[in-house]
């Protein structure tokens, strides 16, 4: 058996650029400082920033194409802020300053930071909060962690006609006047309602239920914090 | 970092003979051809970064494996949420029940393909001690994991693929049903 095993790994034909892809990211860091170059190799080293940036869009965009293809359009939307901003992002190690974070959501979403903050799921701590633009839309986002897992609180401005009951999709909850939707595939977990003028999500990779509660926990205070367009 | 031309000579003579089993290794783990040559890229970067810290005389192949099962985790921490081992073991509870033969006439694919489908954790082992032939020290060593974990580990992980080995000759006509063979 372990001769078969070591001959079908050994089947695996190894890339003939691999050895020369490995060598010339080897070079970089033990190359002399990019000022000393001559201006050739400041030119190839841009061109190899410029196909990395546009290899590693081009990869996010099909690792975030790959997931999102399981939700509906309107889950999608909340959905792709925090593969865009949360999960392809470095995060900060420790949590920005609470005044940090207001002013970066300014005066009119540094209100919904205490609605969060009174309801982070045990073990979890505000990390981050801000505002960001993901694919031409805005967000005001919030992003909490406990060790490496990671929930976004996502609030975007509806635009006319999004609805989650066109999507067909069935509320799984009502409670207080507010329809509670949710959609799961793989390890993430959607949930997200609506108010008059905004689409509120709570992305996290927690179980169905656990994902539900915290957005239940959050949604009366966040409608509630929302501002009024 | 180190940049004499004798470490560089070292490095060379020490770390890049391996990048093949690297590489091998990386893409049965990860599933992904193109996700294996970004780590073993990534596993020659931090190598280098940090062989002035190994230590000349020591085994550097194992040293390699242990930065790329780093990388791996890494990598798969970030978008995929593993089952706990306590559930591969309920799976296995429930698949294992018998010590199927080592079946004939498969494929080298087939054997990739029923590697592919083993859980991560017996997966590596299996790799690590059967196909790349580490001693348990090393493979603990690089997995991080007691001895004794890679032991129970491989042990389990071979019974998990000669059943999934099995199934594939069966679905061939090769072999005999499960219900036979009790």
């Amino acid at each position: 058996m372990k001769s078969r095993l070591q001959q079908a790994v050994h089947s695996e034909p190894i890339p003939p650029h691999l050895e020369m892809r490995v060598r010339a990211a080897l070079r970089e860091p033990a190359a002399r400082p990019f000022w000393y170059a001559p201006a050739w190799g400041v030119a190839a080293a841009a061109a190899v920033l410029l196909i990395g940036f546009f290899s590693l869009r081009r990869a996010e965009n099909r690792t975030m194409a790959t997931i999102t293809q399981q939700f509906s359009s309107l889950m999608t939307v909340g959905l792709t802020d925090h593969l865009h901003c949360t999960m392809l992002r470095k995060q900060r190690a420790e949590p920005a300053p609470l005044e940090t974070m207001k002013s970066e959501l300014g005066p009119q979403y540094a209100s919904l930071l205490p609605a969060v903050q009174a309801h982070v799921p045990a073990n979890y701590r505000v990390l981050d909060a801000h505002l960001c633009k993901a694919q031409g839309r805005s967000f005001v986002h919030f992003v909490l962690n406990y060790t490496d897992r990671y929930l976004s609180v996502v609030v975007t401005e509806r635009k006319p006609g999004e609805e989650f009951s066109t999507e067909k999709l069935v509320p799984s909850l009502a409670q207080a006047g507010i329809l509670y939707y949710q959609q799961s595939s793989g390890n993430f977990q959607v949930a997200g309602f609506e108010s008059a003028q905004h689409l509120v999500y709570v992305i996290s990779d927690l179980g169905p239920e656990q994902n539900r509660q915290v957005m239940l926990a959050m949604a009366g205070d966040l409608k509630q914090a929302l501002p009024v367009l | 970092m180190p940049t004499t031309t004798p470490t560089k000579d070292r490095f060379e003579a020490e770390a890049m003979p391996h990048m093949n089993d690297l590489y091998r290794t990386a893409t049965r783990v990860l599933g992904e051809r193109s996700r294996a040559e970004d780590v073993v890229q990534e596993v020659y970067l931090q190598a280098w970064k940090s062989f002035h810290r190994f230590e000349p005389g020591t085994n550097c192949r194992a040293w390699l494996f242990k930065i790329l099962f780093h990388c791996v985790n890494h990598h798969r921490r970030k978008w995929f949420r593993f089952p706990l081992l306590k559930e591969t073991e309920e799976f296995l509870e429930t698949n294992l029940t018998y010590e199927a033969p080592i079946p004939e006439h498969l494929t080298d694919e087939d054997i990739l393909a029923a590697m592919d489908k083993m859980p991560a954790d017996f997966r590596s082992v299996v790799l690590l001690v059967d196909v790349e032939e580490f001693a348990y020290k090393d493979a603990a060593e690089i997995l991080g994991v007691p001895i004794g974990t890679v032991m129970s580990r491989l042990s389990r992980g071979r019974k998990i693929l000669r059943e999934l080995l099995d199934g594939i000759a069966q679905s061939y006509g090769v072999g005999r049903p499960k219900e036979a063979q009790s």
